[in-house]
C-alpha cells in the first residue's frame, strides 16, 4: 500500500504523462487544493521533466551529429587494408550522393547512412541544418557546417550562415541576427537579415517576424528587422506575399487571409506600424547589398565538412603566411566563368579513391567553361587534416600536381596573389607515384603521410585527407568545376 | 528577446508546472513570446524580466488550459492560478543547479535507461516503439520509466544538498 504523498506523487507523473484518468485528476485536484507540499512536488516535478525535455533533445542531436562519419584515414603500409577502407571511404561518399535532397526528410537523409535512415527514428525536432558558414560566431558553441539544427532560439552574432530546411527552402542569415526555427517550414526572424530562397519543393514556407508572416509563393527574397522592430521585405525574384501577423495556431494559409499585399519582383516595402497595417514603398536591396559582402550564396557549395573553412579574401602574401591557430583546409574561391581555349591538364577527372597524385595527368577538353577554387592546407601540427566539400555542380577537374597548379594559376587564380610558398618548397599533394607511399622521404615536404584524395561518382563530392609539413611544405588542389553563373569573380585585396 | 531566449528555461519550467501536456506548453511560450514583444517597452531592465514574463505566461497559460480541456482532463482554472502563485516564487538559478545535478545523475545510468527516460520527448509514443522493439509489454517499460524517474528526484535532491553542506 502505498503511502499518501507517494500516491499522489505518483499521480503527478502520470497527470504529466498524459494518463491520468477522471477520478485520478479528481483525487490529484482535491490533493493539491488540500497540501502545499504537493502543489510545491508538481512544481518540482514541472522542472525535472523541463530538463529532462532538454536533455533527451540534446542527446537526440549529438547522436545524430555522430552518425555523421568522414572518410576515416585510410593510410596504410598494407596495399590489402588500404584497398578496402579506400572501398569504405567511396561508399560513404557514394551515400552522400544517393541521398540528395528530395523531399521532407531529405535533409535528415543526407547526413544520415542509408541502414540507419529507416530502422531509427530522428529526432522530431530536428527541421534543418547548417550548410556552411562564413566568419560566423554563435552565442552558442557547437554549431558546425553540416549540423543538425532543431527546433529553437538561435543567436548569429556575426559573420553569415547559410541552412537547408528539411522541406529544401535555404536561408542565408547575416549576424547580428537574432530567429527562432519553429518548423520544417517555418523560421521566426526576432531581429537581423536574411535572403530566403525556397524551390519550388519548399513552397508554403513561413517566414514570420514579430509584425508581419510572409509567405513565399516560389521565389528568392530578402527580410530584415531593424532595431526599431521594423519588418523590410525585398523581392529578389519571383513574387511574396505579406501579412499582417496574425495568431499563430491558426494554419498558415495564404489564400485564407484577404489582407495580403503581393509584391512583386525587384520591389521593397516596409512593414508600417501607425495602427493600420500597411506597406511603404523602399528602396530595393539586391541580394549582395542585404548580405553585406558575403558571397557563400553564390559560390556553389552545398556542403563543407569537417575542418574546412571558407576563406573569403585573399591578400598578395596571404599563402605564404604561415599556419596559426587550428589546422584547416581553405577554400578559396578564384575565377568563374573561364572558358578553356585548349585542353587543360589535371591530375583527376573521374570518380575514385586516389592516393598518388603523378603528373601523368587527363585531360579536360577545350571549350569546357570553368569555376576555379584553391584548396589550401594550413597545418599547425602535421597530423591528416580532413573533411568533405559538396559542390552544386559537377567537379570537371581536380589539379593536384605542383606543375598543374602553377599552369592553371594563370587561368585559374586570383590575379596578383603569391601561389607559390617558399622557393624549393612542396606544392600539392604527394606522393607521386604509388612506390612512395610506402617510402617516407618522398612524403616529407607533405607531412608525415600519405595524401588522400576521393571523388564520389557524380562527381559533386570530395573527401580529403591531407597532411603537410608545417615547416615545409603547401598543400594546395585546385578543383574546377562545370560553370553556369555570370557571378564575378572575388576580388583580389592588395 | 535577448532575454527571452536566456530565461526560456525557466519560463518553459513554469508553463509546465501549469499545463499538462508539452504540446501546450509550447504553444503557450509560442504566444507568450509574441506578447512580451510587443510589450517590451514596459521592461526596463533585465531584472525585472523574469517576473514580467512570468505573469505574461500565466496568462497564455490560462488560455491554453482552456482549449487542452475540450480534449482531455485538466485540473481545474482555480487550482492552476494557485499554482502560478506559488511557481512564482521558484528561487532563481534553482532550474539550472537542478539541472547540473541531474546531467550527473543521468550519468550514472545505463544507455539503455536514459534511452526509456528520454524516449516520451523524442517521439509521440515512444515508450511504445520501444516497447516493440525490446519485445518487452508497453505497462512493464512505463512502470520501470516511473522508478526510474523517481530514482532521479531522489539523487537530485541528495547531490544538491551534498554540494550545499560542501560550499
Amino acid at each position: 500500500m502505498k503511502s499518501g504523498n507517494s500516491r499522489i506523487e505518483e499521480l503527478i507523473e502520470r497527470y504529466q504523462m498524459g494518463v491520468t484518468d477522471e477520478d485520478e485528476v479528481a483525487e490529484l485536484e482535491q490533493a493539491l487544493k488540500e497540501n502545499a507540499g504537493m502543489r510545491e512536488a508538481l512544481i518540482a516535478a514541472a522542472r525535472l521533466d523541463t530538463i529532462l525535455h532538454e536533455e533527451a533533445l540534446n542527446a537526440a542531436v549529438d547522436a545524430e551529429s555522430k552518425r555523421v562519419d568522414f572518410p576515416q584515414p585510410i593510410i596504410s603500409s598494407k596495399a590489402v587494408f588500404a584497398a578496402a577502407a579506400a572501398v569504405v571511404a567511396l561508399a560513404l561518399l557514394i551515400q552522400f550522393q544517393d541521398n540528395r535532397p528530395t523531399g521532407p526528410d531529405s535533409a535528415q537523409a543526407l547526413v544520415t547512412p542509408v541502414a540507419e535512415s529507416k530502422s531509427e527514428s530522428a529526432p522530431r525536432d530536428t527541421v534543418a541544418r547548417l550548410v556552411a558558414v562564413v566568419d560566423a560566431e554563435w552565442r552558442d558553441d557547437g554549431l558546425q557546417p553540416g549540423g543538425a539544427l532543431a527546433i529553437g532560439g538561435f543567436v548569429l552574432n556575426r559573420g553569415t550562415a547559410d541552412m537547408e530546411f528539411n522541406d529544401g527552402a535555404r536561408i542565408s542569415l547575416r549576424g547580428p541576427a537574432v530567429f527562432e526555427l519553429k518548423a520544417a517550414n517555418h523560421l521566426h526572424l526576432i531581429s537581423g537579415k536574411l535572403v530566403a530562397n525556397i524551390p519550388d519543393d519548399g513552397l508554403g514556407f513561413l517566414l514570420t517576424t514579430p509584425q508581419s508572416e510572409v509567405v513565399d509563393l516560389g521565389t528568392e527574397f530578402g527580410l530584415e528587422v531593424n532595431e526599431a522592430g521594423q519588418t523590410d521585405v525585398h523581392v529578389i525574384d519571383g513574387l511574396v506575399e505579406v501579412y499582417k501577423r496574425r495568431n499563430l495556431k491558426e494554419a498558415p494559409v495564404a489564400g485564407a487571409l484577404p489582407a495580403g499585399i503581393k509584391i512583386a519582383e525587384g520591389q521593397a516595402r516596409r512593414l508600417e506600424t501607425d495602427g493600420e497595417f500597411r506597406l511603404a514603398e523602399i528602396p530595393f536591396h539586391p541580394r549582395q547589398k542585404i548580405l553585406g559582402n558575403q558571397r557563400f550564396d553564390k559560390l556553389g557549395l552545398s556542403l563543407l565538412r569537417g575542418s574546412i573553412r571558407m576563406k573569403n579574401m585573399v591578400s598578395k602574401s596571404d599563402l605564404n603566411t604561415p599556419a596559426s591557430g587550428q589546422s584547416r583546409i581553405e577554400v578559396i574561391q578564384e575565377k568563374t566563368g573561364v572558358l578553356l581555349e585548349k585542353e587543360t591538364v589535371v591530375t583527376f577527372r573521374s570518380p575514385g579513391n586516389y592516393r598518388y597524385f603523378g603528373a601523368g595527368g587527363q585531360m579536360i577538353p577545350a571549350g569546357t567553361k570553368v569555376d576555379s577554387y584553391l584548396l589550401h592546407v594550413r597545418s599547425t601540427e602535421g597530423g591528416p587534416i580532413r573533411g568533405v566539400i559538396k559542390f552544386d555542380r559537377p567537379i570537371v577537374g581536380l589539379i593536384c600536381e605542383a606543375n598543374q597548379l602553377a599552369s592553371t594559376d594563370a587561368f585559374g587564380g586570383l590575379e596578383g596573389v603569391d601561389f607559390l610558398a617558399r622557393p624549393g618548397g612542396f606544392r600539392g599533394l604527394e606522393p607521386h607515384t604509388p612506390d612512395q607511399i610506402q617510402d617516407s622521404s618522398a612524403t616529407r615536404g607533405g607531412g608525415w603521410t600519405a595524401d588522400e584524395v576521393t571523388l564520389s561518382q557524380d562527381m559533386t563530392t570530395l573527401g580529403l585527407s591531407v597532411n603537410v609539413d608545417p615547416i615545409q611544405g603547401v598543400d594546395q588542389l585546385r578543383v574546377l568545376i562545370l560553370s553556369n553563373s555570370s557571378v564575378p569573380s572575388p576580388v583580389f585585396i592588395p | 528577446m535577448r532575454f527571452f531566449l536566456r530565461h526560456e528555461q525557466e519560463l518553459r519550467a513554469y508553463a509546465r508546472a501549469l499545463l499538462p501536456t508539452w504540446e501546450a506548453v509550447e504553444d503557450t511560450l509560442q504566444e507568450a513570446s509574441v506578447v512580451m514583444w510587443k510589450k517590451r517597452d514596459q521592461l526596463e531592465d533585465e531584472s525585472g524580466f523574469l517576473p514580467w514574463a512570468k505573469v505574461i505566461v500565466r496568462f497564455e497559460a490560462l488560455r491554453a488550459r482552456r482549449a487542452v480541456a475540450r480534449d482531455r482532463l485538466v485540473l481545474t482554472e482555480d487550482i492552476i492560478s494557485i499554482l502560478a502563485q506559488e511557481a512564482m516564487e521558484t528561487p532563481d538559478g534553482l532550474l539550472e543547479q537542478e539541472r547540473c545535478a541531474l546531467q550527473k545523475c543521468l550519468k550514472k545510468l545505463t544507455d539503455d535507461h536514459r534511452k526509456l527516460l528520454f524516449a516520451p520527448y523524442l517521439q509521440e509514443g515512444g515508450v511504445k516503439s520501444l516497447a516493440e522493439q525490446t519485445n518487452r509489454t508497453a505497462n512493464s517499460l512505463y512502470k520501470l520509466q516511473g522508478r526510474l524517474r523517481g530514482k532521479l528526484k531522489h539523487c537530485v535532491a541528495q547531490t544538491l544538498s551534498m554540494e550545499a553542506e560542501t560550499t
